[in-house]
């Protein structure tokens, strides 16, 4: 790092604290919310000696430089997502392909319809049916893990999804992981 | 015996012999011809190079698809930008809004029919899809666009049609002027040899040659070797047999095909095809009257009448064209002067799509040969439908030449020659959707995104905190960050250092990965195991054998941008180890399809273990080493990845991910010399750049059931409090989270417990 680095970034965490102390002086209660830590690259000189004061001050520009908090996501945000028309029409038009037994031109229209809408469940469980129907057993029970990884919390969706395992692994001819496949469907 | 009559037998027997000896020569030098005549065409109309294509366009309401975007794709597809979209492969456009005239495409799940489509934009998005005076449309493909074939080992490039496709006038132009007598004539034509002469003589200079169309097809056979005074002569039998053996129709395909039009740089363009594209960057079906006659007329002299640097020369020819069509009668007057009035409408620059996209033709290439012999694609007419997304293409390049020059730049002599590469992924399919082998991306040269093996520096790091997850750390958990050294079994010491040579005594386990510390790693990486480690590389998908050094845990070891990419595919995907496909599917020339590459996974990593890790790489870019992309990327676009820097700085990488893209870049020296930047100053900016120009979504990572979002103490790691100070939340397994209370939040604890009794108490009462 170069030296104007040093004094561009002194300047910013000047700034930084400024901001802070004006913050402070404004709030009368704690925030809600503190940002992640923040270590600065630079630390104290001497490792064995701890300067707490030190530590606070160089902290304390990166807090008020990164004021975003990573948010987890509830499964609920997820599932009020609508189905665009698009998706909708090559959903039917898989459906369509399946039932007329054209799996192979099933498994196209489904891939379209991932590449549009990868989050809905919908495509995975379909896909995941596709190459059960075309025997390959591995890729249909990979894709429903698939489906299942995307509908974390949603009861009915999971419990919809490990029935399918328990199928595909039934049909694969593994009873014993077929049963513990229903076993978890049992839990939601 | 009279001696005189003696020579005289002698002499006539020796005549005869001689005679016969020549006889026999020519006739074995005819055969020899003949035979070597028809293996040349033979092979030229047979080997037909597969054609691949990039992947169609999808047009449908609500998708993340600018009006610029758009425009990239029909500008890749040679449309032409018009008032009106009467014809197809024409658009207009305003300033929200598009009318497409698509030329259709027979996909092999179906026909999309040529249409007039009007699309509306509004912000990032395409918001409506209706037919032209008509009903909304759910969803439409565009016609893909064609990047390139696969050639034999000579390199030509071709964009092959067939007589059918032909413009009729394009056929009426080049027989007017070039042979008139050719549907008559046997390969040579004295006619046309004469007549040419006495034009020539009226004019006064030349401008007919007496060459047939067959004699130039056989002297564009041999154009690349060398052209003796024999070669010239041997043409003439050469025409002939070739006349004897094939249909009219046959050489003049083959001469469609075959003549040279121009060169761009060290590359010839042979045929009309391709012609077309250079010149106009239209495909041939769709050329005017003029363009076609200007195209006709090259074939005399494709470098002196080059139209873009001799535009009179050039429009002097196509008008001589238009006027012996005229005069033959083959046009009207109307015609004659329209197209005389029309100005050269050569495009600037030569866009042709094929040769646009080197690098990613080159994976291809290796995708396929696993499953098909070179001879196969060289000359079978496959059709290769890829996962190429020439909007994506054009950003990465740009984003990727805007950072090295302006790198170069700023570090004058020490970054001098900088290079690069990258490799773009969708995360959730594992389709590679553009990949750049080098700062100049249209040259065909060593192609870095497969083929340069760097150390992948800290980009490691994600897999030694993966095994330490799995095997019972959480986020909190302290490492020790203090030096220390280690004696190899043949006496080498290592001794690794932070970035900054300081130490930083005990730090959180989502710390030292957020700010990328060596010696905590390293101490980390120690105890966990390296073979545990070289497992989970493995797991994430790592093919090549790993020697179980303890420099691996601070990335020693050399992979490739796409092995990268590989890697954190699988941390993108929660967990799924994708093969990353470049090739959707093979057809036949006919449409049938050959082979497909559907989307496939293999779980390796559990749900809950990838969703800590994700935090974390989330946290890199919040609040650790690339922090600085928020300074480009909106707030709520979430996004995920980890700065990677070799030793003595000799490599640059970034590797991360949005919901939508995933991208890796690599910047160093091909000399392998230390460079001035880090991964954060080098790679990370081209990422940036790349992301900010990108429509992204945001990446999210669905909490699972298992896992559980906890207040704690920054400092200390303790279990907190939402309203305490320095409280951060962070996600940990159930049942593996920290026990301690902070003294805050045990304080905060018994200030509300009162108040939710006395809430409890009033619901009862």
């Amino acid at each position: 790092m170069t030296s104007t680095t040093h004094s561009w970034q002194q300047s910013r965490r000047l700034t930084g604290l400024t901001f802070l102390l004006f913050l402070s002086a404004c709030a009368s209660t704690p925030p809600l919310s503190v940002p992640p830590p923040i270590e600065a690259r630079t630390p104290p000189a001497a490792v064995s000696i701890p300067m707490p004061n030190t530590l606070v001050i160089s902290a304390l520009p990166a807090h008020a430089e990164i004021n975003k908090p990573i948010v987890p996501v509830s499964p609920a945000t997820i599932k009020t997502r609508h189905q665009s028309n698009a998706v909708i029409a090559l959903l039917s038009s898989a459906e369509a392909a399946q039932q007329q037994g054209d799996f192979k031109s099933a498994q196209t229209t489904l891939q379209r319809a991932q590449r549009i809408a990868p989050r809905d469940p919908s495509v995975y469980y379909k896909l995941a049916v596709t190459h059960q129907n075309l025997e390959d057993y591995r890729l249909a029970e990979q894709v429903a893990l698939k489906g299942v990884s995307i509908v974390q919390g949603q009861r009915a969706q999971l419990r919809k999804f490990w029935l399918l395992i328990a199928g595909i692994r039934l049909q694969a001819g593994d009873i014993v992981a077929a049963e513990r496949a229903e076993h978890t469907a049992g839990r939601y | 015996m009279n001696p005189y009559h003696h020579a005289q037998r002698r002499s006539f027997g020796f005549a005869t012999k001689l005679f016969l000896t020549v006889l026999l020569l020519l006739g074995l030098g005819l055969f020899y011809l003949d035979h070597h005549i028809r293996q040349q065409f033979e092979g030229k109309r047979w080997a037909v190079p597969a054609k691949v294509y990039a992947r169609p366009l999808e047009l449908y309401a609500d998708s993340p698809l600018t009006l610029d975007e758009l425009k990239i794709e029909l500008r890749s597809l040679g449309y032409q930008f018009v008032q009106k979209a009467t014809r197809p492969g024409q658009v207009a456009v305003s300033k929200t809004k598009a009318i497409i005239y698509t030329r259709g495409f027979k996909f092999t799940d179906g026909l999309e029919s040529a249409q007039r489509l009007i699309l509306h934009f509004s912000g990032s998005q395409l918001t409506k899809l209706t037919q032209y005076q008509g009903q909304p449309i759910p969803l439409v493909r565009l016609e893909p666009v064609l990047i390139g074939g696969i050639y034999p080992l000579n390199n030509e490039d071709r964009d092959l049609i067939q007589l059918d496709d032909a413009p009729e006038a394009l056929i009426q132009a080049l027989v007017a002027i070039e042979d008139r007598g050719f549907y008559d004539h046997h390969g040579i034509s004295l006619r046309g040899i004469s007549r040419a002469m006495l034009v020539n003589i009226k004019a006064g200079k030349f401008i007919q040659g007496g060459s047939t169309l067959t004699q130039q097809l056989i002297k564009n056979f041999y154009l690349t070797s060398d052209r003796t005074l024999a070669r010239k002569l041997l043409e003439i039998p050469m025409a002939m047999l070739l006349e004897l053996h094939y249909s009219k129709e046959d050489i003049l395909e083959a001469y469609l095909n075959e003549v040279y039009l121009g060169q761009e740089g060290a590359r010839a363009i042979h045929g009309f095809g391709l012609a077309a594209q250079y010149y106009f960057a239209q495909p041939l079906a769709e050329l005017k009257l003029h363009q076609l006659a200007l195209l006709a007329g090259l074939v005399k002299g494709p470098s002196y009448f080059e139209p873009r640097r001799h535009p009179e020369r050039a429009k002097g020819r196509r008008d001589l064209v238009l006027k012996v069509l005229y005069e033959q009668d083959v046009i009207d007057k109307e015609k004659y002067d329209a197209a005389r009035k029309a100005s050269l409408g050569i495009v600037q620059q030569a866009s042709l799509s094929k040769g646009a996209y080197p690098a990613y033709l080159d994976l291809v290439k290796r995708q396929l040969r696993d499953d098909y012999p070179d001879e196969a694609l060289s000359s079978e007419g496959l059709r290769v439908f890829t996962n190429l997304n020439p909007i994506a293409q054009d950003k990465a390049e740009t984003a990727l030449t805007k950072t090295i020059n302006s790198l170069e730049t700023k570090h004058g002599q020490n970054l001098e020659g900088l290079q690069g590469s990258m490799v773009v992924t969708d995360p959730q399919t594992g389709e590679v959707i553009a990949v750049i082998g080098g700062r100049q991306t249209r040259y065909q040269g060593f192609n870095r995104a497969l083929d340069t093996v760097r150390p992948i520096g800290s980009l490691v790091k994600p897999a030694v905190y993966l095994t330490a997850i799995e095997q019972g750390y959480n986020l909190v958990s302290e490492l020790d960050d203090s030096p220390f050294e280690l004696t190899m079994p043949n006496g080498e010491v290592w001794q690794p250092e932070n970035f900054n040579h300081r130490s930083h005594n005990y730090v959180q386990l989502h710390q030292a990965l957020a700010h990328s510390y060596n010696l905590s790693t390293a101490r980390l990486g120690m105890s966990l195991g390296l073979d545990n480690v070289i497992n989970t590389l493995e797991r994430l998908g790592v093919k090549r054998s790993i020697a179980p050094y303890p420099s691996l845990l601070l990335g020693a070891q050399g992979l490739s941008p796409l092995e990268v990419a590989t890697l954190y595919q699988t941390m993108a995907s929660n967990g799924f180890q994708m093969p990353l496909r470049a090739i959707r599917r093979v057809t036949d020339s006919t449409g049938e399809e050959l082979s497909r590459y559907p989307f496939d996974l293999e779980q390796t990593v559990d749900n809950n273990s990838i969703h800590l890790l994700q935090y974390m790489l989330q946290e890199v870019a919040r609040a650790g080493t690339a922090r600085s992309i928020y300074s480009r990327l909106p707030d709520n676009i979430n996004v995920a990845g980890k700065t990677g820097t070799s030793d003595l700085q000799r490599d640059s990488w970034f590797a991360g991910f949005a919901g939508n893209r995933l991208a890796v870049v690599w910047l160093g020296l091909d000399d392998n010399a230390p460079m001035p930047i880090t991964g954060s100053s080098g790679a990370l900016r081209a990422w940036t750049d790349y992301m900010a120009n990108e429509t992204l979504a945001p990446f999210i990572a669905v909490t699972p059931e298992d896992i559980e979002y906890l207040w704690v103490d920054q400092q200390t790691g303790m279990l907190s409090d939402k309203q305490c100070f320095g409280a951060q939340q962070l996600p940990f397994l159930v049942g593996n989270s920290p026990t301690e209370r902070s003294a805050c939040s045990i304080r905060k604890q018994s200030e509300q417990l009162p108040a939710i009794n006395g809430w409890i108490k009033r619901w009862f009462e």
